[in-house]
């Protein structure tokens, strides 16, 4: 039983900070742009929400200095797709280098830092109960919103005029023009959106998850993100879904090892990203409806 | 009527209007790189560091002095390959990220052949390359297979695949291959020195060298001169209209991939058998990503790749000395290059509109 | 440009309500040059409300970049656009939106992933935050009863047909509360009782005190509901006013000059010498790449020395029939025959080695690599004609570029422009010249002269008929049934992958074959 306990658990402290990256992905992703670059904007939340806590002692500082380091990353990959008319995944390369050498440099002083991050904050009376209790309700702040936005992204892609105007923009740009919206203003608002949910999400790592600093820490969290939004049919709640079958495989792999099962860590360590692989083969087969037109010029190379 | 269209395809653009554009984007590659060394600088000065300085540090041990640019051809050598493992790919239109998986899978192969076969020493080296090759090749032939079978797209699943086959190296070498003698360290034992890639000039260029080349050769001449490089060039442009004149289009898939992950394999092999002698953990730092990187910065032509990873290999061993000298992390010229490919990126045109 | 002879019966009524006597929209002076092209020349125009103003002319002649700088996609360099007496500057779509124009385009903006709902609502925005989904219904519901639009809302547009796609565009033009409505092209997907019924809508909404401006190339629609007409040729206007001072020979030397009014269409002399080695599907059912099974049990063969022509609203199937032949997607049961040859198991390469050519759908989307230049474009012809050794000399491709080019039916572009940069016209021209070649023999034409201009079009089926002449076999595929009257032997009517009807020249009756097009429902 405590097994289970503790996988539940670990599945989602391990997968909130991948949540929040893929909610950002999945409005980036539904008007119409990929940005492989997410890991730059994760690393870049995580480092900077890192070096801001521990130089003014609040993490809630710290947390609104990583959601403008997302931000400001994803901007760079906004004007040079949408304006400059850059191809989209050189772009997110680049954006990913670009947040991985920056991080490493800015980061290298605070290694060793210790920081005063975000506790876990027991919901009153909930975590009292049985099982769920300590599973659902005894987590960080972050990891709570991370929870409360999915829905409220659904409700914003499917019940807002936003939201459809989102969609119809990731659908055809020509289309949305006609019907009188800015497709070029939806979409920067929808990638720097998504870069400061990725932000959010490298904060919930460093100042949540592990409270530490290291050089690559996101360790391709970024690219899950990018996969699991593909993986839920662009739809927040099987997105909410995906990250937490990431999580649970990260959490399943490390409470093998405390138990001590002689299975190479290595192998487990691999686990993740080959169900992700797999999960890919099955959904875009079944997918191809709810594929935003607009990205499918991205993925045949004319986007 | 006859006379108007005999002139008009015999018309080519006067010499300077094909001078012109050459010469444009060649001063506008300068700015670039300019402007980025510039921005490097001053990130580093907003720290404390004397940008300037450090720029200067950098040229001083790379291009200027003999050992640098020992040191460039050096990296040239997985740089290059790695980069012609993005690019030839991308003249079929697929997006290689791979590179770094099948580096990694070229040189477990490679290992695997001088350690493990038993085979006779003077063939340790022939097939060692062979396997590089094959280890590469076969890891990008599972992201083409995912392609062409299961529709997913070769540029989630090629890097998904990056780190899994890290994790591969990782088990090997902090497991059943791990150095018997040595102390617990996640290596192999070291290769035999026939297994040895020989080095050709200086104290650390490899005949490496000669393999990159050679693939650079290969691409050009392929590619203009011959009709499997055009009919891939045909996919590359428009797989629809290529299917629909004949051409098998999943074969030209499936190879290009397949080609480009041998190179990069054959990149890790000779990493381990000119550079490292043995395998160990973390052998590549980024290779595969710059290569990416420099394909795209190149055009993913065989010239323009060349200039890039060249450029790239300096901008590394500057960056090593930067290490050395100013303690500051190599991943730093991280920034400075993609500054540049930034730079590239938005200088290229192609401005997309609706309306006019 | 031929007549639509159908009989739709002209009802150039005068109109129930008086138009008054300012104009609600007017154009002056108004000119836009694209590169070196003048789009348009100086135009001056009037339209008035309650009145349908049809502007008429061929394809390529400014209509359609006149309607988009009305309606804010394009910005006029010249000249000026005074709306209900005042200058007005549409900077966008929106813009002309707010300001009461709407819009029925010809190639649809819906967005087929969203319901006809969602679709209405993108427009008719009411600034909240809060989808009013009961709003727009009700809205919706007015609107259809009124004119006669009936649709479901909450079905998807990807499974609407595109007669009911055309009525939700018209909705969603009239969900914006416009005074102006112009309409593109808006009969050139619909089968012919489909066009009265349209034509009987626009009657309506004149009558309700739209002004109603028509695009259209047609002279049979302009003279049934239309009360004044423009005609432009080249970007200007050469002639207009009041419908009932016109006929139908001098609107045509108005559309293409005198001389080309009076020069003959190219026409079919009937087939004769019908030999055998043409090609044929023999009961073939058929899957496209995207699962659907298009064709059913269908038998259709040509000889060669013929043309046979395929009738078809757009997505019934015809468009699979290029793909049996050529080798893609999956033939489920039947034989594919060419040249007398059994083909079924054959490769795409082995098929055009035989001699098959095809126009696709879609020349520049399936057919063209833009980012190589024309010659190297032209050389792509699958292994017919050249490229035999693996060795790809230089000095060849450009030898055999310059032959292809002396035989193409019409000027091609200089061989060594780039052919992404080339305007889609000339695209279009380049896969035309490549596809109808020497060494072709059978041919599966779809829609070739789509688009082109009146030059163009009559070389291709000057072509067309020349290779018939030869003994070659052509399957021409059209959505002009006057195409396929002028040029095809005999025309064969699709729907819903099935063999509807055959027509031999003799017996064409056009209303029939729209009657059968539509599934036999009147």
């Amino acid at each position: 039983m405590s097994f289970v306990a503790d996988v539940s658990t670990g599945a989602i402290r391990a997968g909130s900070s991948v949540m929040l990256a893929t909610y950002g992905e999945v409005i980036s992703q539904r008007a119409g742009i990929i940005n492989l670059g997410v890991e730059g904007c994760m690393i870049a939340g995580a480092c900077s929400g890192f070096i801001v806590t521990a130089e003014t002692g609040s993490p809630y500082v710290g947390v609104f200095a990583a959601i403008l380091a997302g931000a400001a990353m994803a901007s760079i990959h906004a004007f040079m797709v949408i304006t400059r008319g850059a191809n989209q995944l050189a772009s997110g390369l680049a954006l990913m280098f670009l947040g991985l050498g920056l991080t490493a440099y800015a980061g290298r002083p605070y290694v060793s830092s210790k920081i005063n991050g975000l506790d876990d904050v027991p919901i009153p009376l909930l975590s009292d109960l049985p099982f769920v209790g300590s599973v659902l309700f005894d987590h960080d702040i972050l990891t709570y919103v991370a929870f409360l936005l999915g829905p409220a992204l659904w409700y914003f892609l499917f019940k807002t005029e936003w939201g459809l105007d989102l969609r119809a923009v990731g659908e055809s740009v020509e289309a949305a023009f006609a019907a009188g919206i800015n497709p070029k203003r939806v979409q920067y608002l929808a990638v720097i959106a998504g870069g400061a949910l990725a932000g959010l999400g490298g904060a919930q790592l460093s100042l949540a998850y592990t409270q530490s600093w290291v050089e690559g820490m996101t360790n391709g969290r970024g690219f899950i993100a990018v996969a699991l939004v593909i993986f839920a049919m662009w739809s927040p709640m099987r997105g909410m879904a995906g990250a937490l079958l990431f999580g649970g495989a990260v959490a399943f792999q490390l409470q093998l090892q405390a138990r001590g099962v002689g299975i190479s860590p290595f192998l487990l360590d691999m686990t993740p990203y080959l169900l992700t692989i797999a999960v890919l083969l099955i959904t875009v087969r079944i997918g191809r409806d709810s594929f935003p037109a607009g990205l499918k010029a991205v993925f045949r190379g004319t986007g | 009527m006859a006379a108007f269209r005999i002139s008009s395809t015999w018309t080519q653009a006067p010499l300077i209007e094909r001078i012109l554009p050459t010469a444009v984007s060649f001063g506008r590659f300068t700015l670039v790189l300019v402007g980025g060394m510039v921005i490097f600088a001053l990130i580093l000065l907003i720290d404390g560091h004397n940008g300037f300085e450090a720029l200067r540090s950098m040229y001083d041990n790379s291009i200027a002095s003999e050992f640098g640019r020992q040191e460039i051809l050096v990296k040239l050598i997985p740089f290059g390959l790695c980069a012609a493992a993005t690019a030839i790919p991308a003249r079929a239109g697929l997006i290689n990220v791979g590179g770094e998986g099948q580096f990694y899978m070229g040189a477990w192969a490679a290992t695997w052949v001088i350690l493990f076969s038993g085979a006779p020493t003077a063939l340790l080296l022939p097939l060692a390359f062979v396997a590089g090759a094959a280890g590469g090749g076969a890891w990008a032939g599972i992201t083409a297979l995912l392609r062409i079978k299961g529709n997913v797209n070769e540029a989630i699943s090629s890097l998904l695949l990056n780190f899994v086959a890290i994790q591969v190296v990782n088990y090997f070498v902090y497991g059943p291959w791990r150095d018997p003698e040595g102390p617990a360290w996640p290596y192999t034992s070291i290769f035999p020195s026939a297994a040895e890639l020989p080095v050709i000039y200086g104290s650390r260029v490899t005949a490496g060298l000669f393999i990159v080349l050679a693939v650079f050769v290969a691409m050009f001449l392929v590619f203009k001169f011959t009709r499997v490089g055009f009919r891939t060039r045909v996919v590359g442009g428009n797989a629809e209209a290529a299917e629909r004149s004949g051409i098998s289009v999943g074969k030209y898939l499936f190879w290009s991939l397949a080609i480009g992950g041998a190179v990069a394999g054959l990149a890790g092999m000779a990493e381990v058998t000119g550079i490292q002698g043995r395998l160990r953990s973390g052998i590549s730092i980024q290779y595969g990503y710059i290569g990416f990187l420099a394909s795209w910065l190149g055009g993913h032509s065989a010239w323009g790749i060349c200039l890039a990873a060249l450029l790239f290999g300096a901008i590394s061993v500057g960056g090593d000395s930067l290490q050395i000298g100013a303690g500051l992390p190599a991943s730093s010229v991280n920034i400075l290059m993609s500054l540049i490919l930034f730079g590239v990126l938005a200088s290229r045109r192609n401005i997309w509109k609706v309306g006019g | 440009m031929t007549t639509t002879n159908v009989a739709i019966e002209s009802i150039a009524t005068e109109p129930e309500v008086e138009p008054s006597q300012a104009p609600v929209l007017s154009v002056r002076g108004l000119t836009k040059r694209f590169a070196d092209v003048l789009a348009a020349d100086n135009l001056s125009l009037d339209f008035y409300r309650g009145e349908v103003h049809a502007i008429l002319g061929e394809n390529g002649a400014g209509k359609s970049t006149l309607v988009k700088m009305l309606y804010g996609f394009y910005q006029n360099d010249e000249g000026e656009i005074i709306l209900d007496g005042e200058p007005v500057d549409f900077r966008s779509p929106a813009d002309a939106r707010d300001r009461g124009i709407g819009m029925v385009f010809q190639n649809f903006t819906l967005i087929p992933a969203l319901t006809v709902l969602e679709n209405i609502a993108l427009v008719a925005e009411t600034g909240g935050f809060r989808l009013d989904f009961s709003g727009i219904s009700k809205r919706i519901t007015e609107l259809s009863a009124r004119y006669g639009l009936e649709v479901n809302p909450k079905a998807y547009v990807r499974d609407l047909s595109i007669g009911e796609q055309q009525r939700v565009e018209i909705l969603k033009a009239l969900a914006t509360h416009p005074s102006i409505l112009i309409l593109d092209e808006p009969t050139s997907v619909l089968a012919p009782h489909e066009v009265a019924a349209l034509l009987d809508i626009i009657r309506k909404l004149r009558d309700d005190g739209f002004a109603v401006i028509l695009i259209t190339h047609k002279l049979g629609e302009v003279f049934a509901c239309a009360n004044r007409v423009s005609v432009l040729r080249r970007g200007a206007l050469t002639g207009g006013g009041m419908l009932v001072d016109f006929d139908q020979r001098s609107l045509l030397a108005l559309m293409l000059g005198e001389h080309a009014a009076t020069e003959e269409d190219p026409e079919t002399s009937g087939a004769r010498n019908l030999l055998d080695n043409g090609f044929a599907l023999q009961n073939v059912t058929f899957k496209a790449d995207d699962g659907r099974v298009t064709l059913r049990a269908i038998d259709i063969e040509v000889a060669c020395g013929e043309i046979v022509g395929i009738a078809a609203v757009s997505g019934n199937g015809q468009a699979s029939l290029a793909e049996a032949l050529l080798g893609t997607g999956e033939i489920l049961e039947g034989k594919v025959v060419i040249g007398g040859e059994d083909v079924t198991r054959r490769s795409v390469s082995a098929r055009l080695g035989l001699g098959l050519s095809i126009i696709p759908e879609d020349p520049i989307r399936d057919g063209s690599v833009p980012d190589m230049t024309v010659r190297e474009n032209i050389s792509i012809d699958g292994g017919r004609g050249g490229l035999k050794s693996w060795v790809l000399r230089p000095a060849e491709v450009v030898r055999r570029a310059l032959v292809a080019s002396e035989r193409s039916p019409f000027p091609l572009p200089v061989l060594t422009r780039r052919l992404g940069s080339l305007s889609g016209g000339n695209i279009q021209r380049v896969v035309l010249a490549r596809e109808l070649n020497e060494h072709c023999t059978h041919l599966v034409a779809y829609y070739p002269t789509r688009g082109l201009d009146l030059t163009s079009t009559r070389a291709v089926r000057r072509r067309l008929l020349d290779f018939k002449d030869k003994g070659r076999a052509i399957l021409l595929i059209s959505e002009d049934l006057d195409e396929l009257r002028a040029l095809c032997d005999r025309i064969v009517v699709l729907h819903e992958g099935e063999v509807k009807g055959t027509f031999g020249r003799d017996d064409i009756d056009l209303m029939e074959i729209g009657r059968l097009m539509t599934g036999g429902h009147g």
